[in-house]
């Protein structure tokens, strides 16, 4: 395959600075659907606080996350006893090593 | 050139035909660079079908949101044409990139609810041009009927014409299955095999090519003489 031979743009001629009035312009949108994150969902009363997001950071991901047969075993074995679903098992267990790990890669 | 395509409406075709217009000037040999605004990102998606494909010439597409100015201004120093997919709304993206944009091109149905946006999207250019003088606005007849009998598209045409901001492309795509397979296969129709939207879309990358007030043009005798 050959290749293309690189092609030398003379700069353009158009002013690099933005043009006065852009900011008000840029401000007349109206705000992106799905850009601010949504409220935090009011967590159920039974629910103990540390287990729902923090309220500064109410965006959330999903994500795929596969355990073996006894890692499973175990947390529908907790979730049985703290009469709680197995996802909010796996957030109690996870968020404290998570913040843990952050704190450490932000030294 | 820095190419805007966008409008106020969903679904209108604006990744078809930046995907397409992308691949279309690639395959003349330009260098194209493909800007994704849009959080609904199918151009990203497409993009990353097309990479994955190692027949395919590549086109270099990269996501931004938030104010566009600077960056495209970059941008456009680095590639004969940047193509800016702006998504169907109003947006900080869409604003930002009017104001730095040689042109916009933006799809509509011939359906009265893409007529009726047009209204908002006329206010939002000529209030564009007050910042940028030298921003031209297209409309491109999308997902037009196919079926010949069909009088809807001429009746759209009579009705677009009533928008002074902008200039109704002649050439327009129509509502093909070979547009919705390329966006699948991260792909334009031209490297389909389907010759109808194939020519659609050369016939409007040669009239885009052709509004670029710099491009070099062919004399009247000897365009005629060929």
């Amino acid at each position: 395959m050959t290749q293309k031979p690189p092609v030398f743009r003379k700069p353009s001629r158009k002013p690099r600075e933005e043009p006065p009035g852009l900011d008000a312009f840029a401000a007349g949108a109206p705000p992106a659907l799905g850009v601010s994150p949504p409220a935090a969902p009011a967590p159920p009363v039974s629910e103990p606080a540390a287990v729902t997001a923090p309220a500064e950071e109410s965006e959330t991901h999903g994500m795929n996350v596969r355990f073996t047969t006894s890692e499973k075993d175990t947390i529908e074995r907790l979730a049985a006893k703290e009469e709680r679903s197995q996802h909010q098992i796996i957030k109690r267990l996870l968020r404290p090593v998570l913040e843990g790990a952050r704190s450490s890669l932000d030294g | 050139m820095l190419y805007v395509i966008g409008g106020q409406k969903g679904g209108t075709g604006k990744s078809t035909l930046a995907t397409n217009l992308a691949v279309a000037l690639t395959l003349r040999g330009r260098q194209v660079l493909l800007v994704d605004t849009d959080r609904q990102a199918t151009a990203t998606h497409w993009g990353d079908v097309r990479q994955a494909d190692e027949r395919l010439p590549p086109v270099t597409l990269v996501q931004k949101t938030g104010k566009l100015y600077r960056t495209l201004r970059d941008l456009e120093d680095r590639y004969q044409d940047v193509i800016v997919d702006a998504g169907g709304f109003d947006s900080v993206e869409l604003r930002t990139a009017l104001a730095a944009a040689d042109a916009l091109y933006s799809p509509v149905r011939a359906s009265q609810s893409d007529l009726w946006t047009l209204e908002a999207m006329s206010a939002l250019v000529t209030e564009a041009r007050e910042l940028n003088e030298r921003l031209r606005a297209y409309l491109v007849l999308s997902m037009a009927p196919t079926h010949p009998s069909v009088i809807e598209t001429e009746a759209a045409r009579a009705l677009l014409g009533d928008y002074p901001a902008f200039t109704l492309c002649d050439a327009l795509l129509r509502d093909r299955k070979a547009f919705r397979d390329a966006v699948f296969q991260g792909r334009g129709v031209l490297e389909l095999g389907d010759p109808k939207a194939a020519h659609e879309v050369s016939t409007l990358t040669s009239e885009i090519l052709l509004h670029d007030p710099e491009a070099p043009r062919v004399p009247q005798a000897l365009a005629q003489a060929s």
